[in-house]
């Protein structure tokens, strides 16, 4: 194969059509992905079951959220319009995060009686960072400058986040019999949503032609979790089928639309506010 | 220690790992080498908890150290009250202080030059 130059600027990109539109696509699906399940985890605030681990899960959810923002501030570059907007303002439809991201913590809501399950935000936090590693370590390589130096520098932000949910794994799995069950439970759950996390949506095949990714994130991420079902002792993930409804392609789950509403709702208030 | 309180570390020396939540004292090394600094205390069921806690609860807002490291409180050993009186100094030790030595060398010096002891060797 022979290399296809880097693209360094924005305009660059924006001259190609086809890479472009790969580009903006792989941009929501990572920016909406880190959005979306940083809410989540906001959600949890003041109700973990540990002093600590709040500040500790807090601080980890702020950074995801400024993930978010350096991608959806590329975005802007190319032309989608104001990070803000594209973080609040959009229809569900527009968003591109896996269904992992987006499915709620458990029974009720943060604002009526949150009955949240604790086995399933570790492992499905575990699981995303475990993939986004791999993401991230892609995009280091991606056709795309300011992705790739974006990347990098996530990357070592990104080596504690993965790291603090790795204690958690291994401080639940292999203890007691009560934990071994939730987790099972749990990491049952979020396999089943895994695929949505690696796939790449319709435009796929555009995505890793153009180079933006320069390989499919599918295979390292299934072999990663083959990997830490072995030392957590979980079973081992067989199949391999996409959930009903993936994100990727701008159809979600119905948990979505009300968490977009509560999440935007100042913001929707006055977008032109300063806050 | 007082016995009560021994037989209180006992207790809970014996608890196994992983148990209940204890507190965990932080120190941070700002550079390789560098003091250990006493942070603050978590709570966590063992050390490994507590360096993750700690970890991010210390480096949300201030400068990134070089290190940081976790002692279990109870694992630190403390004069017990009774036996803190060995700390107390109730005479003068000013000849402990350089100050109160420093001026030997010089003195030393003086004495040499008077018993001529510095002098060159004679000559045979």
């Amino acid at each position: 194969m022979t290399a296809l130059p880097r693209v360094t600027t924005a305009d660059q990109a924006r001259a190609d059509a086809g890479f472009h539109r790969a580009l903006v696509e792989l941009l929501y699906q990572a920016a909406d992905d880190d959005l979306i399940l940083a809410q989540r985890g906001a959600e949890w605030l003041g109700l973990v079951p540990h002093i600590e681990e709040d500040v500790a899960f807090s601080s980890i959810t702020q950074d995801m959220t400024g993930h978010a923002l350096a991608l959806y501030q590329l975005l802007e570059e190319l032309g989608e319009g104001q990070a803000d907007h594209l973080a609040y303002f959009r229809e569900p439809s527009a968003y591109r995060c896996a269904v992992l991201a987006e499915r709620p913590n458990g029974e009720g809501t943060y604002l009526d009686s949150p009955r949240f399950d604790w086995a399933y935000t570790v492992v499905r936090q575990y699981v995303y960072q475990r993939f986004k590693r791999l993401r991230l370590e892609a995009m280091v390589k991606s056709r795309y400058q300011p992705l790739a130096d974006l990347a990098e520098k996530m990357l070592r932000e990104q080596f504690y986040h993965l790291y603090h949910w790795e204690v958690w794994m291994k401080q639940l799995t292999g203890r007691t019999e009560e934990a071994q069950r939730r987790m099972t439970e749990a990491w049952t759950r979020v396999l089943a949503d895994a695929p949505s996390l690696s796939s790449l949506g319709p435009g796929e095949q555009e995505i890793l032609s153009s180079g933006v990714l320069p390989w499919s994130l599918e295979k390292p991420f299934r072999q990663a979790l083959e990997e830490s079902a072995r030392s957590y002792g979980l079973p081992a993930p067989n199949a391999w089928t996409m959930p009903e409804v993936n994100g990727r392609d701008g159809r979600h789950s119905p948990a979505l639309p009300p968490m977009l509403e509560h999440m935007a709702e100042v913001y929707r208030i006055a977008p032109a506010g300063a806050w | 220690m007082s016995e009560e309180r021994a037989q209180t570390a006992a207790t809970t020396a014996s608890t196994p790992a992983g148990g209940a939540f204890e507190p965990y004292l932080v120190f941070k090394q700002m550079e390789h080498r560098g003091p250990m600094e006493s942070e603050y205390t978590v709570l966590a069921p063992n050390a490994e908890m507590a360096l993750a806690m700690a970890q991010e609860n210390f480096m949300r807002r201030q400068e990134a150290p070089y290190n940081l490291m976790v002692v279990r409180e109870r694992d630190i050993v403390r004069l017990p009250e009774e036996l803190r009186q060995a700390l107390v100094r109730t005479m003068p030790r000013d000849y402990r202080s350089v100050p109160a030595y420093a001026h030997v060398a010089r003195r030393w010096q003086e004495l040499k030059l008077a018993t001529g002891d510095d002098a060159p060797a004679p000559r045979r």
